[in-house]
């Protein structure tokens, strides 16, 4: 399964609530706001650090760039790739 | 004159609301001198350096904090404790912004009459 994430985790609980849904094999994506998860040090990074390498972690490049913050964590996605992976898995689901 | 405070918490480019803040303070600073601005929580992220919203099909606005110091808007606060909780202290920002803690902030807020917290 593809999780997409869209908030940014000290603004909203969306990724302690998803964390649950989480399973061995899943794929994560951080689009908009939510592209802080994975551009610096700090406690919500710790926590997905620790699901590497089981779950796979996406961030959208042009998100990141948006905002001036580069990726320390998982690989970076362009549009294109963000778009081969919701072909690539047969279910998504997109936490608000 | 009424001392008014502007509280901004977001992060730029999810939503416009970082930008209408910024709009909002440049307009206010047309009728009051004495006004303070307060970058907390994720609304650090608003002052990183070198955004490239243009991809995303947004407005640069960060570099037009750069005007706030033409338009007088000299109080400009910036939450130390918010940018040590995202990693995010030993960053470049677009402006030189007071570093304050969160407690101070708090203390600061509190000598203003108005507050526009968004």
């Amino acid at each position: 399964m593809l999780h997409i994430i869209k908030s940014s985790p000290f603004s909203k609980s969306t990724f302690i609530d998803s964390l649950a849904y989480f399973n061995d094999g899943d794929a994560l994506l951080f689009i908009q706001d939510a592209v802080v998860m994975t551009a610096s040090q700090h406690k919500y990074a710790k926590i997905l650090q620790d699901l590497l390498p089981k779950i796979s972690v996406y961030t959208l490049t042009e998100d990141l760039d948006a905002r001036g913050l580069k990726c320390i964590l998982g690989q970076q996605v362009s549009y294109l790739e963000f778009v081969n992976l919701t072909v690539s898995h047969s279910q998504i689901q997109t936490w608000n | 004159m009424l001392r008014a405070a502007f509280i901004t918490r977001q992060v730029p480019h999810g939503s416009s609301l970082a930008r209408e803040t910024q709009d909002a303070i440049l307009a206010t600073s047309a009728l009051t001198e004495d006004l303070s601005v307060f970058f907390i929580g994720d609304g650090v992220y608003q002052l990183v350096s070198k955004q490239k919203p243009q991809g995303i099909a947004c407005r640069d606005f960060a570099p037009t904090f750069g005007l706030f110091e033409l338009y007088d808007i000299e109080n400009v606060y910036v939450c130390v404790d918010s940018l040590i909780e995202r990693g995010m202290d030993d960053i470049e920002l677009i402006i030189d912004a007071e570093r304050l803690s969160q407690s101070e902030i708090n203390q600061c807020i509190r000598q203003h009459a108005i507050i526009l917290n968004f």
